[in-house]
């Protein structure tokens, strides 16, 4: 059985406050696990050194493998497997090519992108979610520390911005991306 | 963090609203009941979808010969339908994708509905090729798979096949951005709702969304460079859909201004589109506050500005005929204005050119009543651009004794009109369960929307003062 591991969670709803108590909890070398926001935070991306996403690289290498790939395919389709003349036009006619291979190239990498993404941040048809508090994607912004953080350190900050303080235990609770 | 905004700029977000308001506002529709409004709506629009899937059933049973199409006219108002209902799906992908990476904050509050009218409109689309092929049941030929007869490939110099690979691919990467970009609404449903099913379900579909950092940093990369890939993808369809037309050897159809003239003409349908039914939802839904009488102009604007390039297409093309010194040409052209369909050229012209021209007038811009009225004229008015287009050039070709006429058969009015159905009841069904509105999207720009207003307020307090 699962040891029940008790995390500490810091709720505001001000996204400056968000960011303040972040950075200041950074410097205090609390561990932040995660934020949870109804909105994208960039600046607490840059303050937790979150790295950048690899996503745009894997859509432009899907893209251009499989943009390669229909090409190829196409034209041993038209020049080696079944070669027939169209209105004097060669076997291989590569401007025909342009526009099926842009698609299949467009089509590939916006799936492949996207199914990367949902695998990689836990979204999947049916997944069960147990958000810390049901407020988080409506209005509410909660910084999530471990239980190793310092409880008084962190509950001084949350005095000081006046955020609401508190403890969840379960780990279902919480899922890390 | 929002960088500079010029304090000219009007709020996007009329009054003082906080997250949870906007939360409130949005989801007001689907967690209430719905009017009586919205009941007529819907059987309106499922009987006409279903008369016509009874139209379509003769059709398939029958055959195409329940088609007035004739040997001189094989395209008819199937083809003239597909076009329209394609041009119409331009709207929405155009607002999330090119709007975005123009970092234009006005398409929040109407790119979700817009987006959807895309995947609806393209569903409509679709439709129509398959059913005019004839063999209904062998239209998947189309497909290069391997056969037994030969295996015989599909020809990839025909617009016809890039057609379908555009439209396939539009639809399938629209709705993908369409639904990453509903998921945290979806959420906020899940976790607003008091209703156990209502929750159960919006859980189901929101994928287990909790917004955590990585999400919102993935969800943002991924919006970003979809839309990216978006922008061409909205210029190649129409592109391609007008190749079908100029790579033929008609005269009217063979030019080179088809692809950039079909591209703003499926931009000006699609704005037509997304203005008549978003004065109609944002007053059913007291929306007022976020689709705001800016954004009206805002829109009307691109409608006067594709609107132009359409009819400046519409003059070249007339200069060209007769430039050209090519007598089939001049014909078709003559043909088109004052032969026997004259009629749907004037109609044309005037919905498509003259009306919108009303749109450099600021008072004419905000009027809400007129632009109505003038989205309604720009569908009616793109629908016989396209009816042009097809029957006209074809009905007179180069042999005088195959010269005929055509009109539409009840079969072929009764598709259009199922069409119609199944785009509206889409509609209705999207309105009652799905945020019409981004909601997140809504609340990341809150922030500066806020600001300004404060910033105008306190300007507006000083100006009184110096008074």
């Amino acid at each position: 059985m699962k040891r029940e591991k008790i995390y500490q969670v810091l709720l505001t709803d001000d996204e400056h406050k968000l960011v303040e108590i972040v950075k200041r909890l950074k410097e205090a070398n609390q561990p932040v696990l995660d934020v949870y926001s109804p909105v994208p935070v960039e600046e607490v991306e840059h303050i937790l050194e979150v790295p950048e996403s690899r996503l745009p690289k894997a859509g432009f290498w899907i893209g251009f493998t499989m943009g390669t790939t229909a090409l190829l395919i196409m034209a041993w389709m038209m020049g080696v497997s079944y070669p027939i003349v169209f209105g004097g036009k060669p076997y291989i006619p590569l401007p025909s090519f342009v526009p099926p291979t842009f698609e299949a190239t467009v089509l590939t990498s916006a799936y492949g992108m996207g199914i990367i993404m949902f695998i990689v941040s836990k979204l999947v048809p049916m997944m069960k979610a147990h958000p810390i508090d049901p407020r988080i994607t409506d209005y509410l912004f909660a910084v999530l520390l471990d239980e190793s953080a310092d409880e008084e350190v962190v509950k001084n900050i949350a005095k000081d911005f006046e955020a609401e303080y508190k403890k969840v235990n379960a780990p279902e609770d919480v899922v890390i991306t | 963090m929002h960088g500079y905004e010029s304090p000219l700029r009007p709020v996007l977000v009329k009054g003082e609203k906080t997250y949870k308001d906007v939360t409130r506002d949005i989801l007001r529709p689907i967690l209430g009941k719905p009017s009586w409004l919205w009941y007529l709506g819907l059987a309106v629009s499922s009987l006409a979808l279903l008369w016509g899937l009874y139209a379509i059933g003769r059709t398939i049973f029958f055959g195409v010969g329940e088609w007035n199409i004739n040997r001189t006219i094989g395209w008819g108002w199937a083809i003239i339908n597909f076009v329209w209902w394609i041009g119409i799906g331009h709207a929405g992908t155009l607002i999330s994708a090119i709007l975005l990476l123009f970092r234009q904050k006005w398409r929040t509050a109407v790119n979700r509905s817009a987006e959807a009218m895309t995947i609806f409109a393209v569903m409509c689309a679709g439709l129509f090729p398959a059913l005019h092929v004839g063999r209904h049941l062998v239209v998947f030929f189309i497909f290069p798979y391997p056969n037994s007869r030969g295996p015989l490939w599909v020809n990839f110099n025909s617009p016809l096949f890039w057609d379908v690979t555009a439209i396939s691919t539009y639809f399938l990467v629209s709705l993908l951005f369409w639904y990453i970009g509903l998921i945290p609404d979806l959420a906020i449903i899940r976790d607003y709702t008091k209703s156990a099913i209502k929750r159960k379900i919006y859980g189901i579909l929101s994928f287990g969304w909790l917004g955590s950092l990585k999400q919102w940093q993935r969800w943002e990369t991924i919006s970003l460079h979809l839309a990216g890939l978006a922008t061409p993808l909205v210029l190649s369809v129409h592109s391609i859909v007008s190749f079908d037309f100029a790579t033929s050897v008609i005269p009217g159809w063979h030019t080179t201004i088809f692809p950039p003239y079909f591209v703003a003409g499926a931009v000006f349908s699609g704005f037509g589109m997304v203005l008549t039914l978003l004065l109609i939802a944002r007053k059913a839904m007291n929306l007022e506050d976020y689709i705001t009488v800016d954004h009206i102009e805002y829109m009307n604007k691109i409608l006067l500005a594709t609107g132009s390039i359409v009819g400046t297409a519409y003059l070249t093309e007339l200069f060209i005929a007769w430039y050209s010194g090519n007598i089939y040409e001049q014909y078709a052209f003559w043909n088109r204005a004052f032969g026997p369909y004259w009629w749907s050229y004037w109609i044309m012209m005037a919905c498509n050119v003259i009306f919108p021209q009303t749109f450099w007038i600021r008072k004419f811009r905000r009027n809400l009543w007129w632009t109505f009225i003038v989205s309604i004229l720009v569908n009616i008015g793109m629908w016989f651009e396209r009816f042009v287009i097809v029957v006209t050039s074809l009905h007179r070709d180069f042999l005088p004794s195959a010269w005929s006429m055509y009109f539409a058969s009840w079969v072929e009015v009764s598709i259009y009109i199922g069409t119609l159905g199944l785009f509206f009841t889409l509609f209705f069904l999207f309105i009652r369960f799905f945020p019409v509105i981004a909601i997140s999207e809504i609340k990341h720009i809150l922030g500066s929307e806020m600001a300004l207003l404060k910033r105008k307020k306190s300007s507006a307090t000083v100006v009184e003062s110096e008074n």
